[in-house]
């Protein structure tokens, strides 16, 4: 995933996109997900008793 | 506005060094927030009661029970509002979500998806907040024009916004890209469901009531919040960028076009309304099964399927809605949109027409395994459509074409639960037995996908007379080796 932007005008200023910050993004919309699938499958797992 | 400048599009140009795997994090925050509209009716039953519950004495019993229980507990008062006329909220809500994407898409496409996301957040949140101003005081057209029109418009900004963003920065697997974004919309109706039961009971604890004013108001604020992470995370890649390593195609498919069509011209075209007639069938189809889902499986296995196991059924199916977004459309990258559709529209009536079959042969494995395919080929009908777009139409104006096409989805939010609810009269008032009552939707649903089947096999390459005249697509141009998932249509 690093350097996926290589091909961008060398002109402008570097934006830090460190590997710390792309999984800080992922888990910020990947906790509430896996909670609200979570709570889904506790309610399905009926279906299986 | 000078103190709305950093929602322009040129300050979100991304410099050199941004990692595009930000971008679909951005666009999951929007699009779990906005999937909310699909949880909508965990409201229907308090708001159907809200007048009976504000009457109850202060030294009641009943304000010692569970919200839940207290709803149910409680005969609806005369003046209190009835469930057909609340499910016109999301009705109305779906509609306009629908005419917003088709009316504002190209703005978006000029403004970019900064603004759009921020217009997005402030709609939606806005709508929950004038909507809970209905609920407090009872005014249904506050509720209506809260939530269904303003938080409606909020919807369709915020599920346009970030599609063509992701297909501008993932020209190797666009699929992939909108599928995660889209699979935020089926995912966001898991998170708010329980969320939104949690918040009913907190506060039905705390003032005795409903619940439901608090419970508008919180969730506005929260989604305010967390869609705010999208709009500052978004960004647009800078002109002509590609991905490292990423070589565009000579010898792609002929579906896939090296030229941009414009909005206007889109709409011209026979491609635009054989993938607007695509989607309507694959929606209304889907209604049909998703709308029944638990009175079929409880009719079809009187018995077996209890009203307790059905709801976890539901649940099942919401998460097959949820992966058919992100697989399928992710599968296209490889197989190529057509052949995607294809399956979908061949596989389909098959699996429509085994439902049926499955209630006579008391197979209850067959007929979940069959509601589960249905429900992810469903999804992955919203999810594979904007690289379909892309495809024909090139990336220039995606996100306003994708926009008008969303019109299909506002009809069939409206033709689907028509629809059904009109064949389930009908069989009722011909006898027909509860096991056999879902059997000619079904049909009738097969036949629908057969009419999305002859539309897929007539999409051709648009006519040349359409392309505009300006540069080719970038990521398309048929400049060198060609890469194997490009090769195919």
């Amino acid at each position: 995933m690093a350097n996926e932007a290589k091909s961008q005008s060398a002109s402008s200023p570097a934006e830090n996109s460190s590997k710390g910050r792309v999984i800080l993004a992922w888990t910020f919309v990947l906790v509430p997900l896996f909670w609200g699938v979570t709570q889904t499958l506790i309610k399905s797992a009926v279906m299986f008793r | 506005m000078a103190f709305l400048s950093f929602l322009d599009r040129e300050r979100i140009v991304a410099k050199p060094g941004f990692n595009r795997w930000l971008v679909p994090p951005a666009a999951l925050a929007i699009h779990l927030c906005i999937g909310q509209a699909y949880a909508f009716s965990v409201f229907n039953k308090p708001l159907a009661k809200l007048v009976a519950i504000s009457r109850l004495p202060h030294a009641d019993t009943l304000r010692t029970l569970s919200q839940s229980k207290l709803v149910d507990a409680v005969t609806a008062a005369p003046t209190d509002w009835s469930i057909p006329t609340i499910t016109w909220v999301f009705s109305i809500a779906i509609v306009c979500l629908g005419l917003s994407a088709a009316t504002f898409g190209a703005w978006l496409d000029r403004v970019g998806p900064r603004k759009a996301m921020f217009a997005s957040a402030v709609c939606f949140s806005c709508g929950f907040f004038v909507g809970a101003i209905g609920v407090r005081y009872h005014q249904f057209w506050l509720l209506l024009g809260g939530y269904g029109v303003l938080g409606g418009i909020g919807l369709g900004l915020g599920y346009i916004s970030p599609v063509s963003t992701l297909i501008k920065w993932f020209p190797d697997k666009p699929g992939m890209a909108t599928g995660l974004a889209i699979m935020g919309f089926g995912g966001g109706a898991m998170i708010a469901a329980p969320l939104s039961v949690k918040l009913m009971e907190t506060f039905h604890a705390m003032h005795h009531g409903s619940g439901v004013t608090g419970t508008f108001l919180t969730l506005g604020l929260i989604y305010l919040l967390y869609m705010m992470f999208g709009v500052f995370s978004v960004r647009i890649p800078a002109p002509g960028w590609l991905p490292a390593g990423f070589v565009p195609s000579v010898r792609q498919s002929k579906l896939v076009s090296s030229y941009n069509v414009s909005v206007d011209n889109a709409w011209k075209t026979p491609q635009f309304w054989m993938l607007w007639i695509m989607l309507l069938v694959n929606v209304t189809a889907g209604i049909g099964v998703l709308s029944q889902a638990s009175p079929m499986s409880q009719d079809l296995f009187p018995g077996r399927i209890t009203a307790v196991v059905a709801g976890g059924f539901v649940g099942l199916l919401s998460i097959a809605n949820m992966a058919g977004r992100f697989g399928w459309s992710s599968l296209s990258d490889v197989i190529g949109r057509k052949a995607t559709y294809l399956i979908f529209f061949s596989l389909g009536p098959l699996l429509y027409i085994a439902i049926p079959a499955s209630g006579r042969a008391q197979s209850v494995a067959l007929f979940v395994l069959c509601c589960f395919l249905i429900l992810t080929m469903y999804g992955g009908g919203f999810a594979t459509i904007p690289a379909y777009l892309r495809d024909l139409f090139g990336t220039r104006q995606v996100g306003a074409i994708h926009g008008r096409l969303l019109t299909a989805w506002s009809t069939a939010g409206v033709l689907g639960p028509a629809l059904v609810s009109y064949i389930g009269k009908y069989q009722t008032d011909h006898g027909v037995p509860k096991a056999h009552q879902y059997d000619l939707t079904l049909y009738i649903m097969a036949g629908l996908l057969v009419v999305g089947l002859i539309c897929d096999l007539l999409v051709r390459p648009v006519d040349a007379k359409y392309h505009d005249r300006e540069s080719p697509v970038t990521g398309m141009m048929p400049t060198a080796t060609p890469t194997p998932e490009a090769t195919r249509g």
